[in-house]
């Protein structure tokens, strides 16, 4: 399922699957081959000549509307009629069912059957008629796990595209609401849909959506990260570039701004696109909160960044390469702290971050009640051993929890991971050449940033090629809307 | 200003030439304007400012009719094919040589303050591999990374200027008398010359967009040059006396040297130089851009790597072999550097203006 490695290697791909054949029953089955939860159903006519046969898949289909709206009209008005005459009557309405639609041919009946739908086959006219009638297993709607907020909406997506169209839809009540189906996947064909609104979002950037997603080549999209690697602009980037959410509330307020979301069944996440580097130090709680203190918090997130990123290569350029930098009591304190320890102070500071790393991974495999557990034997046996064993300086403890901490203020754990591998490459810098050495390495992170371009847009937008209109707006500080003239821009 | 695709701004395209102008002008600015026009040093940016609108001004007029078009093809319509081959050949040259000058003063700048032991060589060939990759990406990048290296750069010059704000005597900087009026003008010369790239940036002219705003933008570039001058020369001088000053190869380190922050925080030379890395790398970026550009015009090349790597290599030779020492890179600058530069980024394009007037193609 996770085998993204698959992706770049055309052998390993599974080939389009195009059926070959007449549209009837016999091949539909023959296709779906001999699985019990495919489910078919003998109309009786009073004629043994015609043959219609219902299809549907068990789990996927509402039985029950089937039965009564489909399956019992037919019964009741086939006695003694053509094939003919059962497929017009059928297409003008006799069969009452508000979503309806004639197949054109084979591939289309299967794709039907396998979306959740009943087939209706009219084998010797060769034609076929499809009811979308439902019954999709799906979790109900709960709040969001990671997105959590004190003051705002509680739901959240779920696995259901339909259920996730519709909380957009009693979200957004504008008939400028848009939604663009796609199917995606060679061998599991899965549904997406781009949300976005008329006259918002720019026309370019949608079409930009719409050919990337068309150029999808995938066997599947069950997993997030292939459909994540297939809109990257930039497949290798370490930085973010799909903005995710899983709450309603956000994805909804996005598409207001004129971002284009993408929906795709079977994930409970919803994308935003394009996911510039500014979008990623937003939370929702920032439009909750009076201005002041949200611009304090995003305020306080940027410098977190920056904290994060430079805190261990610049402890380590500092004391062991520009000494004069440090005051002399906190010189004297780090000198007296490192008395004993057998490591150079950038071998602590790998160490560390390393064994830091390997609390992080563990603490996610672990199950969430003894989670905890990880921390206690992390952060005080091992921490307060290794210290007392002076195997690791007191100083270098706390630069790597204040740097572990700062790193968890951002609100995008996409972005803090990028982070994470930049924070161990500016080490290594400030390990080989002190303060120039982090220079170097922060204007080789700048220069690679201002390089990347999502769907067209600038990452680093709106500090860059924007005419340094609207820096201050919703990015560094979040102003209130009034000073825009009391709209969005 | 919407920015069109594979272009930068006007506004981004003067960033790029304060951004660049930092690193040679903490340099030459405070130790030159201490030299010749003594503690009346602090009038040269408002008096540059004047020579600076006219060029501004110069340029603009150039490319009136000409919005679409490179400072090539301007020339082409003004000279003619041959003279313009000859004047851009002499750009090319000069351009080439300015590259390896400041890639030299960057390698020299480190290793006198920050990297003591460092292999001056290994050190700029870092830096010319850095800018070569970079030169061969897009021109949009070092528009955007301008852009908010510029923002680091203000925020940090001004902490600067306001830690050194008390430390600063009065009596460095007067009395001023009319007997200083001829020093001063005279002052103007080197911290023009620097302005003057403006003119070799519009060798560029095709990959920048919205020229129309070129005068209002010109100008806005202009102020920023001069407050920023203003204010090294003001922490420098005001700091040491003229008579220091003049002394130092690079009197701004020893500026940095006395910052303290909150009275606790000091020595943060190391910090402050290091950033200056930005700068080095935006100059020396820069030049070989229009190196580049300059090579595109004149040969039949369609490939760039087929002159990008030549010319980092011709590049990296002449910081290496030409440049002896800092000194040598100093006397270079004050002898014949500043000269050059104003004939052929001040005049030539005042001639071509004058020229292009009386043929009407401009």
């Amino acid at each position: 399922m996770f085998n993204l490695w698959q992706i770049d290697r055309k052998v390993k791909e599974l080939p389009q699957i195009t059926i070959k054949g007449k549209l009837t029953s016999d091949k539909a089955k023959e296709v779906l081959g001999d699985s019990n939860d495919v489910l078919v159903k003998d109309i009786y006519t009073g004629n043994k000549s015609v043959k219609i046969q219902a299809i549907g898949i068990d789990g996927l289909i509402d039985s029950d509307v089937i039965d009564n709206y489909v399956l019992r009209p037919f019964t009741n008005i086939a006695l003694n009629k053509t094939e003919k005459d059962l497929y017009e009557m059928c297409k003008n309405g006799v069969i009452y069912h508000i979503s309806q639609k004639e197949i054109k041919d084979i591939n289309e009946a299967v794709e039907n059957i396998l979306q959740g739908n009943t087939v209706v086959f009219f084998d010797h006219l060769e034609k076929a008629v499809s009811f979308d009638a439902k019954n999709l297993p799906a979790r109900s709607i709960t709040e969001p796990e990671n997105e959590s907020v004190l003051k705002g909406a509680k739901d959240a997506f779920i696995e259901s595209i339909r259920v996730n169209t519709g909380l957009v839809r009693k979200k957004l009540k504008t008939p400028m609401l848009r939604l663009e189906s796609f199917t995606v996947g060679k061998e599991a064909v899965t549904k997406l849909n781009i949300v976005y609104i008329e006259g918002v979002t720019d026309e370019d950037l949608l079409n930009k959506v719409r050919e990337k997603i068309k150029n999808i080549d995938m066997n599947d999209l069950i997993s997030a990260g292939k459909f994540e690697i297939c809109m990257k602009d930039y497949k290798y980037s370490l930085f973010p570039q799909l903005l995710f959410t899983e709450r309603v509330e956000k994805f909804c307020a996005n598409i207001c701004d004129g971002k284009v979301g993408v929906l795709i069944d079977g994930l409970p996440i919803a994308y935003l696109l394009p996911g510039v580097f500014s979008t990623y130090f937003q939370a929702p709680e920032d439009y909750s909160q009076n201005y002041v203190l949200s611009s304090g918090i995003r305020l306080l997130r940027y410098i977190c960044f920056i904290i994060t990123l430079v805190l261990p290569a610049l402890y380590i350029a500092i004391t062991m390469f520009h000494h004069e930098m440090m005051p002399t009591d906190l010189a004297i304190s780090i000198i007296e702290s490192k008395e004993g320890v057998p490591f150079d102070t950038a071998v602590e500071i790998v160490i560390m971050l390393v064994a830091f790393e390997l609390l992080l991974e563990a603490s996610l495999r672990l199950p969430k009640t003894i989670g905890s557990t990880i921390s206690i034997i992390g952060g005080l046996i091992v921490g307060e051993a290794a210290v007392n064993a002076k195997f690791i300086s007191p100083a270098v403890v706390v630069i790597i929890a204040f740097t572990g901490i700062t790193g968890f203020v951002i609100p995008n754990q996409e972005m803090s991971n990028a982070l994470r591998v930049c924070r161990i490459f500016l080490v290594i810098c400030a390990s080989l050449a002190g303060m120039f050495g982090i220079s170097f390495g922060l204007l080789f992170i700048l220069y690679y940033l201002c390089s990347i371009e999502v769907l067209g847009v600038p990452y680093m937008v709106p500090f860059v090629a924007n005419g340094g209109k609207n820096m201050l707006k919703d990015t560094i500080i979040r102003l209130p809307r009034d000073l825009f003239g009391g709209k969005d821009d | 200003m919407e920015i069109t695709k594979g272009k930068i701004s006007i506004r981004q395209a003067y960033i790029i030439v304060i951004l660049a102008l930092t690193a040679p002008s903490l340099r030459v600015i405070p130790n030159y304007v201490a030299r010749i026009a003594k503690e009346a040093g602090w009038e040269t940016p408002f008096l540059v400012i004047i020579p600076g609108v006219i060029l501004v001004y110069v340029i603009n007029s150039l490319f009136q009719k000409h919005q679409e078009d490179s400072l090539y093809e301007v020339f082409m319509s003004v000279f003619g094919k041959t003279i313009t081959k000859i004047i851009f050949l002499v750009y090319g040259i000069w351009i080439v040589f300015l590259c390896s000058m400041y890639l030299r003063m960057f390698g020299e700048r480190f290793v006198g303050t920050l990297l003591f032991n460092a292999n001056m060589r290994a050190l700029l060939g870092l830096m010319m591999i850095f800018v070569g990759i970079a030169v061969l990406k897009k021109f949009e990048t070092l528009g955007r990374l301008s852009e908010i290296l510029l923002l680091f750069f203000i925020i940090l010059f001004t902490t600067v200027t306001l830690a050194i704000l008390p430390q600063i005597h009065l009596e460095n900087l007067y009395p001023v008398t009319y007997y200083d009026t001829l020093p001063v003008l005279k002052s103007v010369l080197p911290v023009f010359s620097l302005f003057s790239y403006i003119t070799p940036l519009m060798i560029l002219g095709d990959k920048i967009s919205h020229k129309d705003k070129l005068k209002t933008y010109g100008k806005r570039a202009l102020y920023v040059l001069a407050a920023f001058f203003l204010m090294l020369i003001l922490s420098t001088v005001g700091l040491f006396g003229y008579s220091v000053s003049q002394q130092f190869i690079f009197p701004y380190y020893f500026v940095l040297n006395s910052v303290s922050l909150f009275g606790n925080v000091e020595r943060l030379e190391s910090l402050f130089i290091s950033t200056w890395l930005a700068s080095d790398f935006t100059i020396v970026l820069f030049f070989l851009f229009m190196a580049k550009q300059t090579a595109q015009k004149l040969l039949p090349i369609k490939k760039q790597i087929f002159y990008v790597i030549p010319l980092c290599i011709v590049i990296y030779v002449l910081a290496v072999m030409v440049f002896r020492n800092v000194s040598q890179v100093e006397q270079f600058a004050s002898n014949i550097l500043y000269y050059i530069n104003i004939g052929l980024f001040a005049l030539i394009p005042l001639i071509a203006l004058i020229v292009g007037k009386v043929r009407k193609v401009v």
